[in-house]
């Protein structure tokens, strides 16, 4: 892509789009304002391609960053809040992608993830992932929950380090809790 | 703190939940090439991307892909047309901007030599002005007839730009003399400073903050007062909507010293001071 290759563009919309998409969706919780987020991510990622930086960050983390942003963006713009996605109501994942590897990869790391969010106290999840998914800051979650802010900064670094614990122990010859 | 007790802290400033000291001390230490907590990183940013990965994967419709092949197409035919365009505009906002720090600068300097402990910047560089100047122009010369009123910006700038040496010019001049002006019971928010001084005319520069709106059909006018006790006309002007004003005037013709400055409220072309006065250095 940093030659101007549509090709490459398309290729890597092809691998990554539904990634992409899922996430925005999960954000923004609107399937019109998320494929307008997923669009300007694409676009974002293929107008600053000369000067990304494979050292910083792997093309995929750099990709669902910047979807992550452009989703906030837009979340943050409207007034109104979204409605929250059940996990289980989620589309399929779609099939025959370009790279089996890279997917196998990927849906791995999504099942770890997953598995390692379902096991986390309701109180840790719902607070990491107001401050993750929708990019509320300690204050806003604490004004929106009633809860104090002390408590929700906590609960959330509890929520993060245990992620990271289940995470390394899931992992293959990985640490045991 | 030891290597393996930043590693829960970085996966915090990883994750946004670090406050800016914290986080600013962890990147320093991190860029410094220390190999454990690069690890810490990469543990932090593996978490990072299985959240952000986690949302099972959408079935994107098909109009999604023909819609970004048609922004790609739109963004490359928009390129060569608007390239000097955008260009301009980043030139006229970059001399924009070094306008304001030169006359902020400037102002600060005038404060500093009159004894505002306030003051303490050293005026921006007119060179370096005039070189954004000559490369606004440069990219000008590229432009096509759409950029008609981004020519005129540059021209208004180029005006103000040569107002604003001539005003730090005066600011910095060793012998610039200045009065400070107290709103009177009209205007109890009121206060202005005038700096002014004599070379091949009388060189006048006011800045005046905290003026209410005038009255229809009424201006503020700055009037000075020499040893013989004559006021002179300097200037009208109308505060902006901040109650904040600048004027900025050169009278031909011998002055003689200022040793008093006065704002009054006159109908505009008012000739003799006969309003009430607003602002006074006393």
């Amino acid at each position: 892509m940093k030659s101007g290759d549509a090709r490459a563009l398309e290729l890597f919309y092809a691998r990554h789009a539904g990634a992409v998409l899922a996430l925005c969706r999960r954000i923004l919780g609107d399937s019109g304002e998320a494929e307008e987020a997923t669009l300007d991510s694409f676009v974002q990622v293929w107008d600053r391609a000369a000067s990304y930086d494979p050292r910083r960050a792997s093309p995929v983390a750099y990709l669902m960053a910047v979807a992550r942003s452009r989703a906030i963006d837009r979340l943050r713009a409207r007034a109104r809040r979204p409605h929250p996605i059940d996990w289980a109501g989620e589309a399929p994942a779609p099939t025959g992608t370009p790279d089996a590897l890279d997917e196998t990869l990927l849906a791995e790391r999504r099942e770890r993830m997953r598995a390692a969010l379902g096991a986390l106290a309701e109180r840790e999840r719902h607070l990491v992932e107001l401050s993750f998914y929708q990019g509320l800051s300690h204050r806003e979650i604490t004004e929106r929950l009633g809860i104090p802010l002390g408590t929700v900064k906590t609960r959330i670094r509890q929520g993060l380090l245990r992620l990271r614990d289940r995470l390394r122990s899931a992992e293959p010859g990985g640490e045991r809790p | 703190m030891s290597c393996e007790e930043r590693r829960d802290a970085i996966l915090f400033w990883v994750m946004g939940q670090l406050e800016p000291g914290p986080a600013e001390e962890l990147r320093l230490h991190v860029s410094g090439g220390c190999a454990a907590c690069a690890a810490h990183l990469a543990e932090a940013r593996e978490l990072e991307l299985g959240l952000l990965l986690a949302p099972l994967p959408a079935e994107p419709p098909d109009s999604l892909r023909r819609r970004l092949v048609e922004r790609i197409a739109g963004a490359r035919a928009e390129v060569p047309r608007l390239a000097p365009a955008r260009r301009l505009r980043a030139r006229v906002a970059a001399i924009a901007a070094a306008l304001a720090v030169a006359l902020a600068a400037g102002y600060r300097l005038g404060g500093a030599r009159s004894g505002d402990s306030t003051g303490s910047a050293a005026p921006a560089d007119a060179a370096t002005l005039a070189e954004e100047l000559a490369a606004a122009r440069e990219a000008l010369e590229e432009s096509d007839a759409e950029l008609g009123g981004l020519e005129a910006s540059v021209r208004d700038l180029e005006t103000r730009l040569a107002e604003a040496r001539e005003q730090i010019r005066l600011l910095r001049a060793a012998d610039v003399q200045r009065l400070a002006l107290a709103g009177s019971a009209a205007q109890p928010s009121a206060r202005a400073e005038m700096f002014w001084q004599w070379r091949d005319g009388y060189y006048c520069y006011l800045h005046v903050e905290g003026l209410r709106a005038p009255p229809q059909g009424r201006v503020y006018v700055l009037w000075i007062e020499d040893d013989a006790g004559e006021r002179r006309l300097v200037g009208e002007f109308v505060p902006d909507a901040a109650g904040g004003a600048e004027l900025w005037v050169r009278i031909g013709g011998e002055a003689g010293h200022a040793r008093a400055a006065l704002v009054t409220l006159e109908p505009a072309g008012a000739g003799v001071p006969a309003g009430e006065v607003q602002l006074t250095s006393g």
